[in-house]
């Protein structure tokens, strides 16, 4: 099916959008989870930069689905 | 000891545990204002999926930094602690006192810590007057 697989250049251009900040985050939050006084926190931004990579790594997948396919 | 606010106030080439939070906080509502308006534009639904996917994990994000700021006493809900910044210090004896209370005008509100974790130093930690826990308003 065509249409599953192709993205529209709004698509894509807010894959690329999110795919920067999702990366951003990941950034942020080693940084801060090295910096954090408080164990507490610490965790917390580990379990964070976890779901954050999740996201990016989709968004990839979602990236690189579209352009094997279109290609 | 020069250090001795560290938890609350930013040096010059470190931020405090409590400004790392807002900003994730901030990163995560401009990430679901990123994600409502992909959503919106997305003809595929593959990929529609996948932003409401992302924008209920930030919602659940901020819900949490959310939690963690009011338990550490940085993210008062009180119109009349407009500063948030309030040191948490709260008395043991405060504590058991708020756990115990039945009376009308505490019930209610213990009533709504319970729902808002288990932890029981959440409770604890939560500023003593006029805090509405029902409506938490999410903007700083």
């Amino acid at each position: 099916m065509p249409y599953q697989n192709s993205l529209s250049t709004k698509e894509r251009s807010y894959l690329d959008d999110s795919l920067q900040m999702e990366n951003l985050c990941i950034t942020k939050c080693s940084i801060y989870a090295e910096q954090c006084q408080q164990p507490e926190l610490k965790s917390f931004f580990s379990d964070h930069i976890k779901a954050k990579r999740q996201h990016a790594n989709e968004i990839k997948r979602l990236l690189g689905l579209s352009s094997t396919q279109m290609s | 000891m020069a250090y001795r606010n560290m938890d609350t106030t930013s040096s010059r080439n470190r931020l405090s545990d409590r400004d790392m939070l807002l900003d994730i906080l901030s990163t995560a509502k401009s990430m679901s204002n990123l994600y409502d308006h992909a959503i919106l534009e997305s003809s595929n639904p593959m990929i529609r999926e996948a932003f409401e996917d992302f924008q209920h994990d930030e919602h659940r994000s901020a819900e949490q930094l959310f939690l963690i700021m009011q338990q550490h006493g940085w993210y008062s809900t009180d119109p009349r602690q407009a500063s948030g910044q309030r040191p948490r210090k709260v008395s043991s004896n405060y504590s058991n006192r708020y756990s115990n209370d039945t009376s009308d005008r505490y019930s209610s509100r213990s009533q709504a810590s319970r729902n808002w974790s288990d932890n029981p130093s959440n409770a604890a930690g939560r500023n003593r007057e006029g805090s509405n826990y029902m409506q938490p308003s999410w903007h700083l």
